[in-house]
């Protein structure tokens, strides 16, 4: 068991590397210096070479790119072009919000997705699972922002309800969190349902069932079990994806997450901060994964004994 | 499964139906507790303000830095200087310095006595930033005098040092200020407004200084949010979320000046926008001023800013170079049939086109300039990058027309002028095909100390400007503020500097 | 044999498909958007309606002479809609394409390999999914330019990774059945069995996918733009539309309905498209 972990602790290495490569790589692309965004059009050209010589920009690629690791290792990863401060003072204040927003939206998708997933199984083929089901491919092909605008429009601006923009208090979550939430559990509402339809014609709920347990408790305790497991992979996974795609809900709703700073830096060249971002959110979805993946081993039993000896 | 289909044809029914549904309702919805009367303020800050010490950097919003601090002098709403800090001035008689009184009266919310020594800490701590050293350019040296004189030297005889004073300048306490970390959790000013807390949003909140010695302001209540987009605004100066934001686009206009709780304020000045013919290919003269004629710039106007602002016919805003309106007016510029003829005069080959890269900013304008053009038969190429290709297209002799906004309430008659002389433009932005006869007038000027004759050699540098059609004047477009109504809209001034004063805001009564 | 083995198995196939209505009714409305794209400059006039800008008639309602209403700058909503169709169908399908493409040729080469190559090549997809998607279009977009072409490719970029992993397990599930063990033992030469055997069966399973994720490719597009790194103005896009929009969003909801509403449909309809697909495949994946 702790050689898997630390095997998987160990990738992590590498998969970083790589990612701060590509993205080190593609930024290298884009127009601009650092001592002309940092000091402005009128500053002299003489002054901007030394601010560019200073940070060390003039190297050549694979000598910065190394200079970056080395420097990363030690915990020092420079100083955002735009504000002049270390990166991660800037970044770490802002992550609460996102994750605030993520973790709210992860309830509302299991919250919603779930029951309703598993209505539609039980009562399969009625009214009420093709409702679902509909709702659910509906709900899959709404675009997130169009329905964020449309929440925007119903609640902060024809009822007054809520607010419409900022994150002063947990009010103003509520329309973010419905705007990503509800378009995203249609996938967890149809996966639930497929699992439990499967797992409700296992075998062995059918030997419960045979044994003469109540009904109820065939569904609840056996089927429910096992059905979930592959959807709470897959929140598992929306949950780790979700901590970078937060871009749009943040930039509509006028919140200062890690999604806004992302899109903030990536406009303005400011590579050190953009570098920063990917390595923080790279390395958290990673380790999401890897207690995703050690969930479901523990949970499911026939995963577990593949690893308990 | 015909029952999904309709099913799912009802559900996109209902969906539509009850959004279309949404009718614009006549009413507002009651804000809700307007009995009392409500003497707080929600502004949005233009600047993401992570830093609330001025003198730090420039990344702190005018709104916050305008509040919680003073200035020497300030603006009035016709952008005379009048006292804030400094109660009266004196210039030397060699017009190279003002020496300054500060008010006895000033205090700083701690009760300790704002000093002339802190004045001059202040402004060398400005100094000594990345961004605030371009001040410089203005200010040779500070010093105090005695406790309560700070004598400031002015870099040239034209130097606007009272307006660069009112717009960066901001006061800090010496003692407390040089330990930022302490100072940074609380701020310590002299201004009208005392810091509370910042909310877990960059929401800067504030109260009244009772003991402000201007008077304590009529708003007892100030929360200023961090930016947020135009559209964002308009939905949320609606639901009244927040009361004052500037910059709503044009495009906007309509929709608000139709809402009764919200005062749309637009203002014009120190900025304008204008052309610079400035390429090699412009050493041609009769070529520069067959674009000079070409160019409508009513229609720019029209398409680019929505006739929000004023065509100008100065080559430079008049607001910034106010003793010189008669020299830097432009007389019966635009005149396409003269265009076309000088053109074909001009011997230019008009099947080679011009290059205009631009910014994102002056798409439109390019267009009206781009159509302009060709009814006169010549072709403009335009090119949109992001702004840091640009700065590398400008310095590398890329841009042979160039559009610009410019002006501003710092700058000088002198320095103006300099951007075209080989001495003042030493990357040749705006000097490489030269003025005869401008680098050697403005050499004098710099050398000249009788100010009645420095005077007269600006004025003829101006008119050699006119009359070298370099300088296609534009507009000078709008800024705008938009208020809650509970508020009166003629004390909010400095619109167009993005810099209101809410220290000076009135209730509307 | 094998020839008319392929025909009645599209018969077959497309029987299946025309049972499943909802599938059906995604595909006349995908078509119907298709055509409304191709024959765009037909229905409406591009220079007057699209990008000419007529202040007078701004922000009108639906109407019977603009049958959208019309936006801020007095441009024809109706018009705007279906030229961006050309765009977001474009982005959809094509950047799925090349996704396929890339996708496939990796995947395979990797189920094909196996052993290190394997190893290799999906180790750095791992490193392409660990960036968060978001940020790696975004930086791409920035690094590299906005404008139709390029996002294509920078949204392919992003799904490639994904494309691969399911074509590499879908040849992998194929390779590993009896009838490949039987052909193999039959002495039958690899290319024959890649050809032959191999493909046909994987093609299903890869036009699934395909078409599934077309509907997400197209919000990826329409979200780019929306965020203004995607299809510059004036040209219209269902997402900068959208963008555009929000400032009228009390004064006019309709400049915020129709283009939602345009870009809901078509992604509804690919994804009925993609399930019908899935069904009509193979019946015993239905429940």
């Amino acid at each position: 068991m702790y050689k898997y972990i630390s095997k998987r602790l160990l990738m992590l290495i590498p998969i970083l590397l790589g990612v701060v490569f590509i993205v080190f790589f593609i930024m290298s692309f884009t127009p601009g210096n650092p001592g002309r965004i940092a000091l402005g059009m009128n500053a002299p050209q003489e002054a901007v070479d030394k601010y560019n010589q200073e940070v060390g920009y003039d190297r050549p690629f694979l000598v910065k790119y190394a200079d970056y690791v080395i420097h990363a290792v030690t915990g020092d990863f420079g100083k955002s072009y735009r504000s002049n401060k270390p990166v991660f003072s800037e970044l770490l204040p802002r992550f609460p919000k996102t994750l605030l927003i993520v973790t709210l939206t992860i309830c509302v998708i299991g919250l919603v997705g779930i029951p309703l997933g598993i209505l539609s199984a039980i009562k399969q083929y009625s009214v009420a699972d093709v409702s679902v089901t509909v709702f659910a491919m509906v709900l899959a092909a709404i675009p997130q922002f169009w329905f964020a605008l449309l929440l925007i429009l119903a609640f902060s601006l024809r009822l007054g309800l809520l607010p419409s923009f900022g994150s002063g208090s947990l009010a103003h979550y509520i329309l973010p969190v419905l705007a990503m939430g509800l378009p995203g559990s249609a996938g967890v509402m149809r996966m639930t349902r497929s699992t439990m339809l499967e797992s409700i014609r296992e075998d062995y709920v059918r030997t419960a069932r045979a044994k003469g347990v109540p009904e109820n408790v065939v569904i609840w305790k056996h089927a429910l079990k096992n059905a979930l497991l592959p959807v709470i992979t897959m929140m598992g996974m929306s949950f780790g994806l979700s901590l970078g795609g937060t871009v749009m809900i943040e930039q509509i709703f006028g919140i200062q997450g890690i999604g806004k700073l992302m899109i903030l830096s990536i406009v303005a060249k400011d590579q050190p901060m953009v570098m920063a971002c990917t390595v923080f959110l790279a390395t958290l979805f990673c380790l999401i994964m890897l207690i995703v993946d050690l969930l479901y081993a523990f949970i499911d039993p026939r995963v577990k004994a593949q690893f308990v000896k | 499964m015909k029952k999904s289909l309709v099913l799912l044809a009802v559900l996109l029914f209902a969906f539509t139906t009850i959004f279309v549904g949404c009718a614009k309702n006549e009413g507002t919805s009651d804000p809700g507790g307007s009995d009392e009367v409500n003497a707080s303020l929600t502004a949005v800050a233009a600047l993401d303000t992570t830093v609330l010490d001025p003198t730090l950097a420039t990344m702190c919003d005018p709104l916050i830095a305008g509040s919680l601090y003073d200035t020497l002098v300030k603006f009035d709403k016709d952008y005379n200087i009048v006292p804030r800090l400094a109660d009266s001035w004196v210039e030397a008689e060699d017009h190279l310095s003002v020496t300054f009184h500060i008010n006895d009266e000033a205090t700083f919310h701690d009760g300790s006595k704002v000093t002339a020594q802190d004045v001059a800490y202040s402004i060398n701590k400005l100094f000594a930033t990345p961004s605030g050293a371009s001040l410089m350019l203005f200010i040779a040296k500070v010093e105090a005098v005695d406790d309560s004189h700070v004598r400031i030297d002015k870099t040239n005889i034209d130097t606007q040092l009272l307006n660069v004073l009112a717009s960066y300048m901001y006061v800090v306490p010496e003692s407390l200020a040089s330990d930022e970390a302490a100072f940074s959790k609380s701020p310590i000013g002299s201004g009208p407004y005392k810091f509370v807390e910042t909310e877990s949003d960059n929401t800067v909140k504030m109260v009244v200084n009772e003991s402000y010695y201007l008077g304590a302001p009529e708003i007892r209540e100030l929360s200023v949010k961090a930016p947020i987009d135009p559209s964002t605004a308009v939905i949320a100066l609606q639901t009244e979320e927040i009361d004052l934001y500037q910059g709503i686009l044009s495009s906007n206009y309509a929709e608000i000046s139709g809402i009764d709780t919200l005062v749309l304020k637009k203002e014009g000045g120190f900025f304008g926008r204008a052309v610079v013919l400035t390429g090699e290919v412009f050493a041609n003269e009769k070529l520069r001023e067959a674009v000079y004629r070409a160019i409508n710039a009513e229609n720019a106007l029209a398409v680019a800013a929505e006739n929000d602002g004023e065509v100008t016919d100065t080559i430079f805003p008049a607001m910034t170079v106010p003793d010189y309106t008669k020299e830097i007016k432009v007389n019966d510029r635009y005149n396409p049939e003269l265009a076309a003829q000088l053109l074909k005069e001009s011997g230019y080959d008009a099947t080679v086109p011009i290059n205009l890269p631009i910014t994102a900013q002056y798409a439109l304008d390019a267009q009206s300039i781009q159509a302009d053009l060709l009814s006169i038969g010549l072709t403009l190429n335009i090119e949109q990058v992001d702004i840091n290709t640009w700065n590398a297209k400008m310095l590398g002799g890329e841009c042979p027309i160039v559009l610009t906004d410019w002006g501003g309430q710092t700058a000088s008659a002198y320095d103006m002028v300099n951007l075209f002389t080989t001495q003042g433009d030493p990357y040749q932005l705006y000097s490489k095909t030269k003025i005869p006869g401008l680098d050697d007038l403005m050499l004098k000027v710099s050398q000249e100390t009788d100010p009645a004759v420095r005077k007269q050699d600006l004025a003829s540098a101006f008119t050699l400007l006119v009359d070298s059609h370099k300088i296609v004047p534009l507009y000078q477009k709008n800024s705008n503020a938009v208020i809650s109504s509970r508020f009166d809209p003629d004390s909010v001034i400095g619109i167009v500097l993005m810099q209101i004063n809410i220290g000076d805001m009135k209730l509307q009564k | 044999m094998d020839g008319l083995r392929e025909r009645s198995r599209l018969g077959e196939f497309w029987r299946r498909f025309k049972k499943n209505k909802p599938a059906v009714a995604g595909l006349a409305v995908i078509i119907l958007f298709t055509l409304a794209a191709v024959s765009a400059d037909f229905i409406c006039d591009y220079d007057l309606q699209v990008i000419g800008q007529h202040p007078v008639v701004r922000l009108q309602p639906p109407s019977a002479e603009h049958w959208f209403g019309t936006d801020g700058f007095g441009r024809d909503l109706f018009a705007r809609i279906v030229f961006g169709a050309r765009v977001s169908l474009s982005i959809g399908f094509g950047a799925a394409l090349i996704s396929v493409f890339v996708g496939g040729i990796l995947g395979a080469a990797s189920a094909y390999y196996g052993g290190r190559a394997d190893n290799i090549i999906m180790r750095i997809l791992d490193v392409f999914m660990a960036i968060p998607g978001m940020l790696l279009l975004l930086a791409i977009v920035a690094a590299f330019g906005t404008g139709l072409d390029k996002m294509m490719l920078a949204i392919s970029v992003i799904s490639v990774p994904g494309f691969a992993r399911i074509i590499r397990s879908v040849i992998l599930t194929i390779s590993g059945q009896e009838f490949i063990k039987a052909a193999k033992a039959c002495g039958s030469g690899d290319l024959r069995i890649i050809l032959r055997h191999i493909l046909p069966n994987a093609m299903g399973p890869i036009i699934v996918n395909f078409s599934m994720s077309i509907a997400g490719l197209i919000l990826v597009g329409a979200g780019l733009s929306f965020l203004g790194m995607g299809i510059q103005p004036p040209n219209p896009e269902w997402g900068a539309m959208l963008s555009e929009a929000i400032p009228y969003i009390s004064d006019a909801p309709h400049l915020i309905l129709f283009p939602g509403f345009a870009l809901l449909i078509c992604s509804l309809s690919m994804n009925l498209i993609g399930d019908g697909m899935r069904d009509a495949l193979d019946p015993r994946l239905k429940n």
